[in-house]
């Protein structure tokens, strides 16, 4: 309500104190703020209201928080015995310089083994991450948070895997979706062509809407590339298909690529084809 | 809040000073259906159009004349909101019915930006971003973009992306990846480039692995309160340490990978730099390194000076405008609003990361809300100056009175003949646009106005038919100042004078002075050797280090069948002379205008063949035939094009003080006072320059601000709904 000048003719209006007049700045306000409710109110910070110093005081209960710090830890190890692998291959291919012959093999089979590796200890640490974070939805609760997707459940992500044989490869699939409500059954994997050893697909969903695009995958050596790989569907259309076609002649090694949204090109997963010389 | 008593019917006055984006949001929110009528709005204008700095209007040949290069942001939520909210209220307007905010603007996924390559040449790195859900200005029921999980989820899978080489890095294979050793077994050269490629992309893999922990990390940031912080840190700065380690030793030689990384290094150090400073904790959220310039805090969290040199950090600097004084070597900007504006474009744009208006800013933005407002009884006053905001003598306040606007002084430029209401707008290709020039047919002494070659919006002229007061109460009941932070000395002289937060915000919050040219081409991108999508492109060469294709903007313009292939604007600072002009140096805005013509000649001259190589002559020079002369038959035939040509171009020295591009400089932020500030109680204060939480120059910004000083009036909207108000 205006107030009117005591000093003047009783006409004029003049502004009250406002209730605050600075933004909410905490970065953990905004994280009470956010998690509390999934119910917007119409602007996009803030959230009608939930947070701010009388928000929930933790969501995360103490074992889980526990947990992500013992991770913390362990990863920081994991990743620096990583790191001086490759630092040593580095220094190795440097100091063999003077001998192109050894030096071509080395290169190959550095490469080859830092991708393998790097996929492995990728794939083991966002099966870690994905459990991580979906203690910390259970923990949290309530209907949702702001900016997850809806459903953010009180589930594990479960991984359902199928494993077969397609043309003389191995095949392993591979689906772990973020969401439960995200359909689960592994593509198969149908291979073409002769000397690929083995085919491992392993996808991860984000989203109900998530329709996965294979890039063209390549090799330690990108002069070397492996573009026939693609998805398709069921004649049907009720069942999702990896079809991985290798031409005569296709250079041995491992080739490996992202999966992504088509739309969106958010990353969902990776296809790995081993080719035998 | 704002109302008078019951049963007083009379609405509240409330006199607006300019008619820039904020003035225009504060009397749009004022004006809303829901106040019923409430407030009436008047807006003073200088001169004959709105817009401000997002002004702009129609030359010969219906060409589209801006202020400068504008180009808007998918996360100006708060703009698009509102423009949106304008557009559905015209709906039923007979000269906008059928028209949809989106015929208006043209979603551009490309970003490019300019650096100079290993060999010392100039290279350009163009990115495409992927579409995001939804369209800028969309309700955001569901969806925070200021949660700091959904910032860092989008930084680690942007990590992902660079580091996995995906798309738009692997397009290109122009490094000596194809050598085949076997065969250069002899050449030391080749052997070293191909096992440097080799190892790079080693590099990449155990780089991969860093990636997959910063996801790791991303949970453990979920519970800031569990693992202690100096845990976090030390992982991240293992992780930047040995990654960047290996790549300082590869990249220098390949451009490609050399972007790549350098992106990868920034992240890595703002990431870290979040841990180290606490961010994420600290009550003044990014406020909290705002006394650090952007590469001071980039340098302080590891970054390799690499990075720091980079295009990609240059561009936050290119953007903003940021060089004090207009000064290419006194780069700055405060870090915690960079990195605020940078989380924002990154992570928060909707639909595409920049979005292009189809004509002019005035024509697509400001003629529209125009007519909204008129529509709902707003009241314009164009060819008004403000002289003076003159405050009550603090000898009349009652005891615990505060202090307030006794008056508003104005300077009346021209008035219409009659005393009729002036109409702004012209039709040009069955738009409403804004002229470049006042119709001087509705002013009284129109035709000498026009002899005399009246710039309404200088500065320097001083001229007047009349003078105005205006009274509180009799003719106003609150004040919205919307004029730019360099006018403030000038008008609101009592003010700075009597209060010192006013005083230091006049002094540390500083302005730049900007120039732009806009070209108009006979030839398309690909003709003048372009061979990337349109983009708009940063980080080139100064004394215009930004570029934008704009030749989506031709089919609105009036060529007569004869319409150019492009059209090209650019834009930069302009460099403050080393003393102030007199107050009436009438000719110093010429002056600075003949400086840019000059300026952009040279560069068309020198510079500009890095982006276009075929619109250079063997001589050297620009192909001046190039440029489309909108009056064809004003030109003599038979003869070469010269640099003359280019005096059928446009350009433009942005020197008024409110013309000036608002600066975020570091230690300079903590001055700006909020529009919600209550110290004069019937005044509010609107503006880019403002304490708006964004506080960078900017449509966004402004908006906002404009928002803010109707919640201060009105308490509307509910500063929950202004978007991103409260954002760490």
């Amino acid at each position: 309500m205006a107030k009117k000048s005591e000093g003047k003719k009783g006409e004029r209006l003049r502004r009250d104190d406002p209730d605050r007049d600075a933004p909410h700045r905490s970065g953990s306000d905004h994280i009470k703020r956010n998690a509390g409710s999934g119910s917007g109110k119409g602007g996009g910070a803030g959230n009608g209201g939930n947070g701010g110093p009388n928000g929930p005081k933790s969501l995360i209960s103490e074992s889980v928080q526990q947990a992500i710090s013992n991770m913390v830890q362990l990863s920081s190890t994991v990743i620096e015995e990583q790191i001086r692998a490759g630092q040593t291959a580095a220094a190795r291919l440097r100091d063999g310089m003077a001998n192109s012959q050894q030096l071509n093999t080395d290169v190959s089979m550095m490469v080859e083994s830092l991708v393998a590796t790097t996929k492995d200890v990728g794939a083991t640490w966002l099966d870690l991450l994905s459990i991580v974070v979906r203690s910390i939805g259970a923990k949290s609760a309530g209907p949702g948070v702001p900016g997850d997707r809806k459903g953010t459940g009180t589930t594990q992500p479960t991984t359902r895997t199928q494993t077969g044989t397609s043309s003389g490869a191995i095949t392993i699939s591979n689906v772990t979706p973020a969401d439960p409500a995200i359909p689960a059954e592994p593509p198969q994997i149908v291979v073409t062509g002769n000397g690929v050893k083995n085919v491992t697909l392993d996808l991860r969903p984000p989203s109900p809407r998530f329709v996965p695009l294979v890039r063209e995958l390549l090799a330690g050596d990108p002069k070397h590339s492996l573009p026939k790989v693609k998805f398709q569907l069921t004649a049907d259309r009720t069942h999702l298909v990896l079809t991985v076609n290798v031409p005569r002649g296709q250079t041995a090694g491992t080739y490996t690529g992202a999966i992504v949204d088509s739309s969106t090109n958010e990353p969902g997963g990776t296809v790995s084809v081993t080719v035998g010389s | 809040m704002g109302k008078r008593q019951l049963g007083v019917r009379k609405p509240i006055e409330v006199a607006i000073i300019g008619g820039g984006c904020a003035s225009i949001a504060a009397a749009f929110e004022l004006t809303q259906l829901r106040h019923k009528g409430a407030y009436h709005v008047t807006i003073y204008q200088l001169g004959w159009r709105l817009g401000g700095k997002g002004s702009s209007g129609r030359g010969v040949a219906g060409r589209v004349q801006e202020h400068g290069l504008h180009v808007w942001l998918g996360c100006y939520d708060n703009a698009f909101l509102l423009l949106r909210q304008c557009y559905e209220e015209l709906k039923e307007n007979a000269k906008w019915r059928g028209r949809k905010w989106d015929d208006f603007f043209l979603p551009d996924p490309h970003i490019a930006v300019a650096g100079i390559s290993a060999n010392g040449d100039w290279v350009n790195w163009a990115a495409h971003f992927p579409p995001a859900p939804g369209l800028p200005g969309d309700p955001l029921d569901t969806h925070n973009p200021f949660a700091l999980k959904h910032y860092f989820a989008r930084g680690v899978a942007l990590l992902r992306t660079l580091l996995l080489g995906l798309e738009t890095f692997r397009a290109s294979d122009a490094t000596n990846q194809n050598l085949d050793l076997e065969r250069d077994q002899n050449d030391s050269d080749a052997i070293i480039a191909r096992v440097t490629s080799l190892l790079r992309l080693g590099a990449l893999a155990s780089a991969a692995v860093a990636v997959e922990a910063l996801a790791l990390l991303e949970a453990a940031l979920k519970s800031v309160a569990a693992v202690p912080q100096n845990t976090v840190l030390k992982l991240m700065e293992a992780i930047a340490a040995a990654v960047r380690k290996q790549f300082e030793q590869l990249v220098a030689s390949d451009d490609h990978v050399r972007y790549q990384w350098e992106i990868v290094d920034l992240i890595l150090a703002n990431l870290i730099g979040a841990i180290r400073f606490g961010l994420l904790t600290d009550p003044r959220g990014l406020d909290a390194i705002n006394h650090l310039d952007q590469r001071e805090w980039l340098r302080l969290n590891g970054a390799s000076e690499r990075a720091i040199d980079s295009p990609f950090t240059r561009v936050l600097y290119d953007m903003a405008l940021a060089y004090e004084g207009g000064d290419a070597n006194r780069p700055a900007v405060a870090a915690g609003v960079a990195l605020r504006g940078t989380l924002r474009f990154f992570f928060c744009y909707r639909g595409a990361p920049l979005w292009k208006m189809r004509a002019g800013m005035g024509d697509v933005v400001f003629a529209p809300f125009y007519e909204a407002l008129r529509q709902r009884g707003v009241t314009f006053k164009f060819f008004h100056r403000l002289r003076n905001v003159k405050l009550v003598d603090a000898s009349r306040l009652a005891p615990g009175e505060k202090q307030y606007v006794e008056a508003l002084e104005f300077d009346v430029q021209a008035e219409t003949r009659g005393k009729r209401e002036y109409r702004p707008l012209i039709n040009v290709r069955g738009m409403q646009c804004w002229p470049a020039e006042p119709d001087f047919r509705q002013l009284k002494d129109g035709p000498r106005l026009q002899r005399e070659n009246r710039d309404f919006e200088s500065h320097w002229d001083h001229q007047r038919a009349a003078a105005l007061e205006l009274r509180v109460t009799r003719d106003f009941d609150f004040v919205v100042l919307g004029v730019g932070v360099g006018a403030l000395p000038y008008v609101c002289g009592e003010i700075v004078a009597s209060n010192p937060r006013w005083r230091m915000m006049v002094d540390r919050v500083k302005t730049v002075a900007t120039q732009a040219f806009q070209i108009w081409l006979g030839a398309d991108l690909q003709e003048l050797g372009w061979e990337m999508p349109p983009v708009t492109l940063t980080s080139f060469v100064k004394p215009f280090d930004t570029w934008a294709d704009m030749g989506h903007v031709i089919p609105a313009e009036d060529w007569h069948g004869h319409p150019p292939r492009t059209a090209a604007y650019f834009c930069n600072v302009l460099a403050d002379p080393p003393h102030e002009p007199d107050a009436f140096d009438i000719d110093y805005p010429r002056r600075r205008r003949e400086e840019v013509r000059v300026n952009a000649i040279g560069f068309l001259n020198r510079d500009i063949h890095h982006l276009w190589p075929k619109a250079k002559r063997r001589s050297g020079e620009f192909r001046w035939e190039l440029l489309v002369n909108p009056e064809p038959t004003k030109e003599k035939t038979g003869r070469t094009a010269t640099r003359s040509r280019f005096n059928t171009q446009y350009w433009t020295a942005n020197v008024n003080p409110s013309d000036r591009y608002t600066l975020s400089l570091p230690g300079s932020l903590e001055y700006r006072i909020s529009p919600l500030d209550n110290t004069y109680d019937n005044l509010t204060i609107a503006g880019d320059w403002t304490d708006c939480s964004l506080n960078v120059g900017c449509v966004e910004a402004a908006t906002m601000s404009g928002r803010l000083a109707a919640h201060a009036i009105s308490r509307w909207p509910a500063l929950e709904d202004i978007i991103g108000y409260d954002h760490p």
